[in-house]
């Protein structure tokens, strides 16, 4: 009779880069050779028909990197660490071609959310800027949208977001993508905290963007909403039109390995509901971004640094 | 192109007598008819003859790939009952043979049928209908679980 096992290896490798990402832990768990494959074949996969299969998977665990490219190059960039001896904040990128990180400095504004989105090849970061008040007892803050253009490796000019505000906006937006193709973007106005708004971009590119309202959701008759809700992380669904969020590090602790997040699902008209997941770290979701890259994972990071820091906004101050 | 009739021989020895239209959708074919005009009988030596029957059957239906949206749904329609004739064991020997044969749309078909049915599958019933042998030690699968049980059902979580 024949089995999987009479098949190629490369033949079982592309039926398993068929397989939704959401079923790959039963794939996983079926043998070695599986899992290595599924691990090998979940970056990389050139199909249209994957990007329209997930709107957006989980990274469990902290990380600062994110995947960009130019015309001809994949790119990781790495963000950002601050040189000591220099004083001068600089991120790393690793490129593809030359299999190498390489350092590239930069003037960094007052404050950037170091989890950035991933988008068409570059990365979009929240960042704030402190404007100079005659008094000081004012204080103002700019609030804009910065991309970093892995083309030109350099970061593009200030974006507008799509509400006006001088007040400190830190941790009142969130950002994520839709597909590979729009930015999301999650606001809390910290004055009517009991409304969430979510907006998506008409058009974006490093040099211009425009925005359009997607849900406004009134959390405050939501029953089981968390009262002074710290967004962490989300995504949207376009056709149910509802959105998946977080909450900032609040889990569960149940014991040592096993904790709880808990997941909202808000939409229009009051739409509502809740459900836990197991992690063993809080989850960010994330674009799944199947063309970007094929990893090579017998290579490791020389300067691969464990990080502890489990916050991930990351203050610079210049 | 001509209407050249190329007689195709399976490994047990059934031959089917096809346009050649239709057996260059096999590029193995393809790539001798270019290497040698004159051959018109390619014995094939990896494929039954009744799998290879459905090869020939699903490169007939291919052969004209109108780009029309129409007929594209249709072929699309075609394709799904095609495929719904099959156990896992046959689709297995097919993918071989599209491999074998070098059939670029039936191997993808073929792939995209296999993954749809393991997807609704846990581990131990792929390993069953697959027949793929559970290589883990007790502590490595318990292990891997953990590693991806986020992505498993919420049906074992308990309540806080």
């Amino acid at each position: 009779m024949t089995t999987m096992s009479d098949l190629a290896v490369d033949l079982i490798g592309e039926i398993l880069s068929r397989v939704p990402l959401t079923s790959l832990s039963a794939v996983r768990c079926t043998c070695k050779s599986w899992k290595a494959l599924s691990k090998h074949q979940i970056v990389g996969k050139a199909e249209v028909a994957a990007t329209k299969q997930f709107l957006g998977f989980m990274v469990v665990g902290s990380r600062m990197f994110t995947l960009g490219y130019d015309n001809s190059n994949r790119k990781i960039m790495r963000f950002p660490y601050v040189n000591v001896k220099t004083a001068c904040p600089y991120l790393e990128i690793y490129d593809f071609n030359s299999n190498s990180w390489r350092v590239v400095e930069f003037n960094p504004p007052w404050f950037l959310h170091t989890w950035g989105v991933s988008l068409k090849g570059n990365t979009y970061f929240f960042a704030q800027d402190l404007l100079k008040t005659e008094n000081d007892v004012n204080v103002k803050f700019e609030n804009y949208l910065l991309c970093f253009d892995f083309t030109s490796e350099k970061f593009g000019p200030h974006l507008p977001l799509p509400f006006h505000s001088y007040d400190n906006e830190d941790g009142a937006v969130t950002l994520s993508c839709v597909r590979q193709e729009q930015l999301a973007l999650l606001y809390q106005n910290s004055e009517t905290v009991e409304s969430l708004e979510i907006w998506i971009t008409n058009q974006i590119d490093p040099n211009a963007v425009s925005w359009s309202i997607f849900l406004k959701v009134d959390i405050e008759p939501l029953i089981g909403f968390p009262k002074n809700f710290e967004p962490a992380s989300f995504f949207i669904d376009e056709e149910k039109k509802v959105a998946v969020v977080s909450e900032d590090e609040y889990l569960y602790f149940t014991n040592e390995t096993c904790r709880y997040q808990t997941l909202y699902i808000i939409g229009e008209d009051g739409y509502f509901k809740s459900f836990k997941i197991r992690c063993s770290d809080s989850p960010e979701f994330s674009s799944y971004a199947p063309s970007l890259v094929h990893i090579q994972t017998n290579q490791q990071g020389k300067r691969e640094r464990k990080r502890k820091n489990k916050r991930r906004k990351r203050q610079i101050t210049s | 192109m001509s209407s050249n009739k190329i007689v195709l021989t399976s490994s047990d020895g059934e031959s089917f007598e096809v346009e050649e239209v239709v057996a260059r959708k096999l590029q193995i074919v393809g790539h001798m008819l270019e290497d040698d005009c004159v051959i018109n009988e390619i014995p094939l030596q990896n494929v039954t003859g009744d799998i290879l029957s459905m090869v020939i059957e699903y490169c007939k239906t291919h052969v004209d790939e109108e780009e029309s949206e129409e007929a594209q749904t249709k072929l699309k329609t075609w394709d799904e009952e095609f495929m719904k004739k099959f156990d896992i064991k046959t689709l297995l020997q097919i993918i071989l043979a599209a491999n074998y044969l070098n059939v670029k749309g039936l191997l993808d078909l073929v792939s995209q049928t296999i993954a749809d049915t393991i997807k609704d599958y846990t581990p131990e019933q792929i390993r069953e209908v697959f027949g793929v042998e559970n290589d883990y030690t007790e502590e490595e699968e318990a292990e891997v679980r953990k590693e991806n049980a986020w992505a498993f059902d919420e049906a074992d979580t308990p309540k806080p």
